[in-house]
């Protein structure tokens, strides 16, 4: 059986958002942010959640 | 005294990755994280382990497709839908990976099991990439039983085994737990990495910051 090993100390996260993800709690999934020709996307942008999965049960 | 083993042990770094098969952004941040494990002047001394994680243990068995899944859960609009997908398929021709928009979705239990089976034989990383290789290739039977016996046995996992795993609920425990893990680590998203148990990556990220984090978290377990 394949079970995770703890770690003996707090995870550190890297820093930055992530480009993209499903959301653990939800099964929502992000996407990219649609081009577009009047504001062109800034590196900053955050993509746009899209409801993908869900996961009824919650977390 | 220092024995060989710890040393051999000590000059390693295990790399952990949280993921589902129709998780979209898992499909892209594994094939990105290959690729920065590739280019690692420390890929041969770096151990990738998966875990499943089910995104929607609510999900019927029914399969359909991903689009009219999506409008029946959500009320997306399939034009809006599609054009949705369209763009992640954007991002994943990027990376040479297929991605095919018109493709099945269904419950991912058996096929995360299986996964779990693939781990107790050393090729659960390969036997999920298999698996998403078929559903986002578009093939229509990525879900089905015969589909899954082939893609385990190309990787050298017996066939009644696999069988013996589909007709129970074997590894449905190890599923859980795999889920439970990854939330008690603190896990918000899917793909979830943990690199040497000390350094986490919540969601798919670029290349080269897989690349950093790999260099981070080997000075991190080795320096």
């Amino acid at each position: 059986m394949a079970e995770a090993r703890l770690p003996l100390v707090p995870l550190q996260l890297i820093d930055g958002e992530p480009e993209g993800y499903c959301d653990a709690g939800t099964g929502v999934c992000s996407t990219p942010a649609a081009p577009s020709l009047d504001s062109p996307k800034s590196p900053e942008a955050e993509p746009a959640p899209v409801a993908y999965h869900r996961d009824d049960a919650g977390p | 005294m220092t024995s060989t083993a710890d040393v051999a042990a000590s000059t390693r770094l295990t790399i952990d990755v949280w993921a589902d098969v129709v998780c979209p952004w898992c499909y892209l941040g594994e094939q990105r994280l290959s690729t920065a494990i590739a280019q690692s002047p420390h890929a041969g001394d770096i151990d990738l382990k998966i875990h499943t994680f089910q995104l929607d243990p609510g999900a019927s068995g029914e399969v359909i497709p991903t689009l009219t899944y999506l409008a029946k859960k959500f009320g997306a609009a399939p034009d809006q839908a599609r054009a949705m997908e369209r763009r992640v398929a954007e991002q994943a021709a990027g990376e040479g990976l297929p991605y095919e928009v018109d493709r099945p979705v269904s419950n991912t239990l058996d096929m995360l099991r299986l996964v779990q089976l693939g781990n107790d034989h050393g090729v659960g990383w390969d036997y999920l990439r298999a698996m998403q290789a078929e559903l986002f290739g578009g093939n229509p039977a990525a879900f089905e039983h015969d589909t899954l016996i082939r893609l385990g046995e190309k990787l050298g996992l017996p066939a009644d085994e696999i069988r013996e795993v589909l007709a129970s609920d074997r590894y449905a425990d190890a599923v859980r737990a795999d889920h439970g893990a990854a939330l008690a680590l603190g896990a918000t998203g899917v793909p979830f990495t943990v690199l040497g148990e000390r350094l986490g990556i919540p969601g798919a990220v670029s290349v080269r910051q897989y690349r950093a984090a790999i260099d981070q978290a080997w000075a991190k377990v080795n320096g």
